[in-house]
């Protein structure tokens, strides 16, 4: 029990690629699946227990010690603002912030006409409210859980900070990007008892990911 | 509104119930017992201080997390976030006699921060300072000392997490960059975003092989035999942190503690005061640490008097959490009477007879029929002795 590792890992389109490079670095995901009624999967071979969660749910498992480690994308993290630590970069789940607005918003020259007490709509209120420090701009943040695009529609905001993979949903929605405000991928965070409680066991995974990620990356 | 307020508390303040609050009382002074075997003497503050005080310490000056407020003669008053600060004030005047001084404290601190597992905006702290005294000799005495008192208190799954300013001091210096790029890796490291440094060191144009060699020391773990290696291919300003850590670890093997220590040189607090060895403790299930200290040889001359100092300071609620559950309180005795003659002063004397041989005992004068005594002993969890007229009946 004592030096048993368990893992959190994200439902969610980071699920799968989550468990091909644990399984990479020698556990045994054999048979998980985020849409089954289990939660819990065990590795008794390596002594790592599973746990599965929303992906915004994890920073707080691992900040509390629910689970030692967690894999969830660096946009998690950043609106949790939780202490944690980030050990890894696993280079998979890239995506992008971005701050959009309708195309037909946009003036003769192709800018958008900036004005002070906008409205923007974002699942991620932490992060447009860092952007709008920067630029020293004041806007209402309107904080949905999903489907930003459909506000600037409605009529809820003028524009949307985002997270983007593909471009694709903006396009659809008329939306064209103004600004690229961060980057974001998967993370492999640990809790900070953890890290040193569990060292070994630890650091063993996070020697051989360390060793999958070179070598996929050259 | 008004009314919905008269029984709320401020959001990051707790009451402590009975219950709860002999535990904290107990394992305070369990701790402060035993720390005052290694003869250090207690010292008291005042909660309140001048903010210019308490912020005459950090060097940079950034949105801080004190509760303030101004007093009436307009100057600016802050509640204490720590032990150190005060007690830095007191050595920069107060203190009698000659060097060195080993003081403890269990005081209440205030922190305007988010409110974290295991720990309010107001929490309690135990821990010392050695004061005037340099060297591994100090270092080792105050990390065997905080060793000796979680032990002594019953928690045994714990991890001293070890480093040492000097090591970062001179990575940074080693990167001779602006200081404004230092600040920020110097916070990376702090929050251990290993990923966030890569990612800075990169953009930075730092070489590749620069960026393994910095990441490789922060994140790799050390056993205390790899340290001469180690050295060989470091700064002579790393070389001489390591060689501190390393005779303040051998001294710690007299008390046969090593097992305790992990060595691990990204360790570092977040204030930014300490110029020597730090160190943070960590036990399972809670995902902050449960104490931590360090030396800080530059502090005590702000205020005055150039004494190098090392100590710490431990997180009194985050050990509650982290303990084995301790036994509650021995039940009291319930003595009463039925009124019916028993004499007051027999009660007092049985009541007095009980209280010198350490048995609580609570005294009720009011007259009570046996069932009504009962019932009352039940809802008190007490032992019930009941006076009928003159005759004392047990239960």
């Amino acid at each position: 029990m004592a030096n048993k590792l368990t893992i959190a890992l994200p439902k969610g389109k980071l699920f799968q690629p989550s468990i091909e490079i644990l399984a990479q670095a020698g556990l045994n995901t054999a048979g998980f699946s985020d849409s089954a009624r289990t939660l819990v999967f065990e590795d008794t071979t390596n002594n790592t227990r599973f746990i599965i969660c929303r992906p915004t749910d994890i920073p707080t498992y691992v900040e509390h010690g629910a689970a030692d480690l967690g894999i969830v994308g660096k946009d998690s993290i950043i609106e949790a603002g939780k202490n944690l630590y980030e050990l890894l970069d696993l280079k998979f789940g890239f995506c992008r912030f971005v701050v959009a607005a309708p195309a037909k918003s946009l003036d003769a020259q192709g800018k958008f006409p900036w004005k002070q007490g906008m409205r923007i709509a974002t699942k991620f209120p932490a992060i447009a409210n860092e952007y709008l420090q920067k630029k020293g701009m004041q806007a209402e943040i309107i904080k949905l859980h999903g489907n930003v695009e459909l506000a600037p529609r409605v009529n809820l905001s003028e524009v949307i900070v985002d997270i983007v993979s593909t471009g694709k949903t903006l396009k659809e929605n008329d939306l064209v990007p103004l600004e690229e405000i961060g980057q974001a991928s998967a993370r492999l965070i640990v809790n900070r008892a953890s890290y040193r409680l569990k060292a070994a066991g630890i650091n063993r995974l996070v020697t051989s990911l360390k060793k999958i990620l070179l070598e996929g990356g050259e | 509104m008004e009314t919905e307020k008269i029984c709320a508390i401020p959001a990051g303040m707790r009451d402590w119930l009975p219950e709860e609050a002999y535990l904290k009382r107990d394992i305070t002074n369990e701790l402060l017992n035993k720390i005052a075997l290694w003869g250090y003497a207690e010292i008291m503050t005042p909660v309140l201080e001048y903010y210019q005080v308490l912020t005459k310490v950090e060097e940079e000056s950034g949105p801080d997390h004190l509760y303030k407020l101004i007093d009436r003669d307009g100057s600016i008053l802050a509640l204490r976030p720590e032990m150190t600060t005060p007690i830095a004030r007191i050595a920069g005047g107060k203190l009698q006699g000659k060097p060195p001084w080993r003081l403890m404290y269990g005081a209440q601190v205030f922190r305007y921060e988010n409110i974290q597992a295991g720990r309010q905006r107001e929490f309690n702290q135990v821990g010392v300072e050695l004061i005037g005294q340099k060297g591994p000799e100090a270092d080792c005495e105050v990390l065997a000392l905080a060793i000796a008192a979680l032990k002594s208190i019953g928690l045994e799954n714990f991890t001293v997490s070890l480093g040492h300013m000097g090591v970062l001091k001179g990575l940074l210096e080693s990167l001779s960059w602006e200081d404004k790029d230092l600040a920020k890796v110097r916070s990376l490291v702090l929050e251990k975003d290993f990923v966030g440094l890569r990612h800075f060191f990169e953009k930075a144009g730092l070489e590749s092989k620069r960026q393994e060699q910095l990441l490789e020391l922060l994140t790799q773990p050390i056993a205390v035999s790899d340290i001469t290696q180690l050295m060989s291919g470091l700064p002579a300003c790393l070389r001489t942190a390591l060689a501190e850590l390393q005779e303040i670890l051998a001294l710690l093997d007299n008390y046969g503690y090593s097992s305790y220590i992990q060595l691990d040189l990204s360790t570092l607090r977040s204030q930014t005061y300490y110029t020597g060895m730090v160190f943070e403790i960590y036990t399972a299930g809670i995902g902050y640490p449960i104490g931590g200290g360090g030396r800080y040889d530059k502090l005590l001359r702000r205020f005055g008097r150039d004494y190098p100092a090392t100590g710490f300071a431990l997180g009194i609620e985050r050990l509650l959490m982290s303990l084995p559950k301790k036994e509650k309180p021995a039940k009291p005795v319930l003595l009463t009477a039925d009124g019916l003659g028993a004499s007051k002063a027999r009660m007092v004397e049985e009541a007095g007879l009980l209280r010198i041989n350490g048995q609580t005992v609570v005294l009720e004068f009011r007259a009570m029929n046996k069932a009504q005594a009962q019932e009352l002993a039940r809802d008190k969890n007490a032992e019930l002795i009941w006076f009928s007229e003159v005759k004392k009946c047990g239960e």
